[in-house]
């Protein structure tokens, strides 16, 4: 089992990428420090691991052949498709890191089906392009046109508030797993038998394995094919709400979704909504006022909250919508502030409106130097208590000696039965890097007692030391997490380093 | 290590969020607009990768003396198109001069620099040849052709001086030298500013004309720099009177003349002005690919660039303009029908 950083002789190294040639071509992998140095690490921010090879296969055929390379020298893959922002690559025992961008076909868009088939370096902004071609969409976010579908897909959490309200979109996946053969899973793990097998249904009446491999980050095997859904890009309205209190906008957005008034919704908190139209109207940096006032009063008559829904469907229904929109917007305390936002926030009402009326991506999002990324506060919390979650997140946050901008977003789940909320700090262009290291401690902090006093459910496991240390607080589920990967990966090939992160020490140990 | 000589890096060098928008532009997603990228496949080459080579050289990961740094710095047409298109407006311009002059500065060469670097020694000039301007220094107003034009195309400039004349303008033609852009490009700091120094000795009025994108460029940051205050123009304002043309014609932005000096509408409107009507490519201005051209990049990567401009140009079945003489060069190359917008 691997369980340190594997050290390769000159020899040994030389012999693995002369058979790593063979596979993908002589182009087609780095090997030197300064050549891999690119795929060390998550954002620019966290600790570099140099992997030994990366390579870039362009096939499932080539990706069956590494892997039963890395079975032979027992050395690490690391799968990487787009590798944007919090979705990194963890290199942290060396071996191969597979970059899969290099797989970008769209396979198959089944608009009869409601499905499209596609590999992992298929970009979302191209792909909802083509989907409007033929008049579907698919899920977006707040996330910027280049990165995977599929690895954001298989993320959950990854740039979130994605316009399905759903969290994930997956009906399938091919997968290449850590002995080298091919799974396919939902209906078409019958095209092991079957030869006119469809991507069609979810469920297979066995249990569900893809969702295994939601949010496993290539520790369980390489994905290499994916079915997601694609949805009919209705006749779309966007009426917005402007709230005093995240309280009054969750109770919207439970209503609201509830009665089937939306596909999705989100809230917006004033300053994220300001840092938005700074940036969608002057391309990047943040506006003084958000580090200026305090997070809890806005300088002026700017709603504190606004809710925007995505909601589309036939025009007659879609007229109806709007007016009940509004009446229950009234009864909890709000109002309808879409004209107020397309004059005074016209950037703010275009990214609304590209997201969730159009579901086309943008990259608004990036041009707020890195948007604090390592800070983030990310929970799906207990709809509950998630008001009583953002009244002290703010204050906590506040208080904190960080020089950044405090704001959020948040979005329902599955008709608000959970709630996402993202406090979303923004980075000011002097923060230096001590800062964001304290950072990271800070938001340590703040998920503690977001998971102790607010049910939050942390997104994914921390980057941090005590590695483990948030799977272990789920008791045998860990432990049956652990004898899944063990049995499926016995050698612990793929991925180590997020898997040391996921999974812990313990691991390693057994 | 300290990398620049002018840039507090930790500012910025850890918010980069691997968008990929300096590889796949916003609007255009399923293109490539990052010539390296295009070619390698590997973030390593991309705007991207330059700021994280920066970040592993300044925080010692990376040895400047490894194998493939050459490689990773200079397998890039330092178009920019990164640069633009980042909408963090992280500081990769800043990380590929500075990787460059680190590089040049610790001695270490690539074979395309070895080439430029032995051509000036002989001749002062890239191209390895001594270049001697036949035209009359004075006029009313002053135009440096550059070297590129005067080596390559002096009917160009020829006939470029003689129209103006026609239009009532005595253009004088100063510069017999280069004015060292390819060195600016390569990371020869000290070497090009030496010869940006004499070739400024040589003005004598306030606002010269460069015919060559690459020249405006280098004098102009040289002039910024030192804090010279000296009109440099683009000698394509010239041709704002000429008379008018029929003819229908693609239009290829220059890398230099677009995304580094920001003139994506001047050639434009001067081509409409004297009616010819424009064909504009797919991916155009901000988001241009680079024709190929440029100083100090690997051989390799210009070829590849040549040949995909060729095959999308050549489906188009118009003649190309172009508005700088290594443009026109790399069409020239693959035996393109090319027109030199002094030329219509």
């Amino acid at each position: 089992m691997i369980n340190k950083r594997i050290k390769l002789s000159k020899e040994e190294k030389e012999r693995i990428k002369r058979e790593l040639q063979k596979i993908v071509g002589e182009k087609n992998i780095l090997h030197t420090p300064e050549t891999v140095y690119p795929y060390s690490g998550t954002g620019m921010v966290y600790p570099k691991f140099l992997p030994d090879f990366v390579v870039l296969p362009s096939s499932v055929d080539e990706i069956q052949k590494i892997v039963k390379l890395a079975n032979k020298y027992r050395i690490p893959i690391t799968p990487s498709a787009s590798a944007t922002q919090e979705a990194g690559i963890y290199p942290f025992f060396g071996g191969i890191v597979l970059d899969l961008m290099r797989m970008d076909r769209i396979l198959e868009i089944d608009v009869e089906r409601g499905y499209a088939v596609l590999e992992p370096g298929v970009r979302i902004g191209d792909f909802a392009l083509k989907l409007k071609e033929k008049g579907m969409r698919c899920t977006v976010g707040s996330f910027p046109p280049s990165i995977s579908v599929l690895g954001n897909y298989t993320q959950v959490a990854v740039n979130s508030h994605r316009s399905s309200g759903i969290l994930h979109d997956i009906l399938g996946l091919e997968v290449v797993l850590p002995n080298g053969e091919i799974m396919r899973t939902g209906s078409m793990a019958f095209s092991h038998s079957i030869k006119n097998m469809t991507w069609h249904s979810y469920t297979n009446s066995f249990p569900d394995i893809t969702s295994l491999f939601i949010n496993s980050h290539g520790t369980l095997g390489v994905i290499t094919k994916g079915a997601v859904r694609i949805y009919n890009l209705n006749e779309p309205v966007m009426p917005l709400a402007g709230f005093d209190s995240y309280r009054k906008s969750v109770e919207f957005m439970k209503r609201l979704t509830r009665a089937n008034l939306c596909q999705h919704v989100c809230v917006w908190h004033w300053c994220l909504y300001t840092i938005i139209d700074h940036l969608e109207r002057f391309g990047h940096g943040a506006p003084s006022e958000i580090l200026v006032y305090d997070p809890w009063s806005p300088p002026d008559d700017r709603p504190y909250n606004v809710v925007v829904p995505s909601m589309s469907g036939e025009k007659e229904d879609m007229d109806a919508h709007e007016k009940v929109f509004e009446r229950i917007a009234k009864e909890c305390g709000g109002f309808v502030c879409t004209d107020y936002i397309k004059e005074k926030f016209p950037g703010a009402y275009k990214f609304f409106y590209d997201h969730y009326a159009l579901h086309l991506p943008t990259n608004t999002f990036m041009g707020a130097y890195g948007e604090g990324f390592p800070m983030m506060g990310i929970t799906f919390t207990d709809p509950v208590r998630v008001s009583d979650l953002e009244k002290w997140g703010l204050k906590f946050l506040r208080k904190s000696p960080l020089k950044v901008g405090l704001a959020y977003y948040s979005h329902s789940v599955d008709q608000t039965r959970c709630v996402f909320l993202r406090m979303t700090p923004f980075v000011v262009a002097e923060s230096s890097k001590k800062e964001r290291e304290r950072a990271i401690k800070v938001r340590k902090r703040y998920m503690e007692i977001a998971m102790k006093k607010y049910g939050g459910v942390p997104i994914r496991p921390p980057y941090e030391e005590n590695f483990g240390e948030t799977l272990d607080m789920t008791g045998e589920y860990g432990e049956v997490l652990r004898k899944i990967k063990r049995t499926i990966d016995p050698l612990n090939i793929m991925n180590p380093g997020y898997s040391l992160m996921m999974y812990g020490k313990k691991l390693l140990k057994e | 290590m300290k990398l620049s000589r002018d840039l507090d890096y930790s500012s910025y060098l850890y918010t980069c969020n691997k968008c990929r928008s300096c590889i796949h532009p916003e609007t255009h997603p399923s293109e490539v607009i990052c010539p390296a990228f295009l070619y390698r496949g590997f973030i390593t080459f991309s705007g991207c990768g330059k700021l994280y080579t920066a970040q592993g050289i300044i925080e010692e990961k990376i040895s400047l003396y490894g194998e493939e740094l050459g490689d990773v710095i200079y397998t890039c047409m330092n178009c920019h198109a990164c640069v633009l298109n980042c909408p963090s407006a992280l500081p990769i311009k800043e990380a590929i001069r500075d990787l460059r002059e680190t590089f040049y500065e610790k001695g270490r060469r690539t074979k395309e620099m070895e080439k430029i670097l032995t051509a000036f020694k002989k001749s002062g000039n890239p191209w390895g040849r001594t270049i001697k301007s036949e035209f009359s220094k004075e006029g009313e107003v002053e135009v440096f052709p550059g070297c590129s034009y005067l080596y390559l195309y002096p009917s160009t400039v020829k006939r470029f001086i003689e129209r103006l004349k026609e239009k009532g303008i005595l253009a004088g033609i100063i510069g017999d030298e280069c004015c060292g852009a390819p060195l600016l490009e390569i990371g020869a700091r000290k070497e090009f500013e030496k010869k940006a120094e004499k070739l400024i000795k040589e003005f004598t009025q306030n606002t010269v004309y460069f015919m060559d994108p690459h020249c405006l460029w280098a004098m102009k940051t040289y002039c910024e720099e030192k804090g010279m205050d000296l009109e440099l123009k683009s000698a394509i304002e010239l041709l704002k009177n000429f008379p008018e043309k029929e003819g229908e014609v693609l239009y290829h932005d220059s890398c230099k003349l677009g995304r580094f000096l920001g003139l994506y509408e001047l050639p434009r409107e001067v081509l409409k002005r004297r009616g010819v009507k424009i064909h504009e490519k797919e991916l155009n201005r901000k988001i241009a690919i680079c024709c190929g051209g440029n100083w100090g990049a690997d051989d390799g990567l210009k070829r590849f660039l040549r040949r995909k401009h060729a095959e999308e140009i050549r489906k188009t079945e118009k003649p190309v303009v172009t508005s700088c003489p290594l443009c026109r060069l790399s069409f020239e190359k693959e035996k393109l029908k090319v027109v030199d917008i002094y030329e219509i």
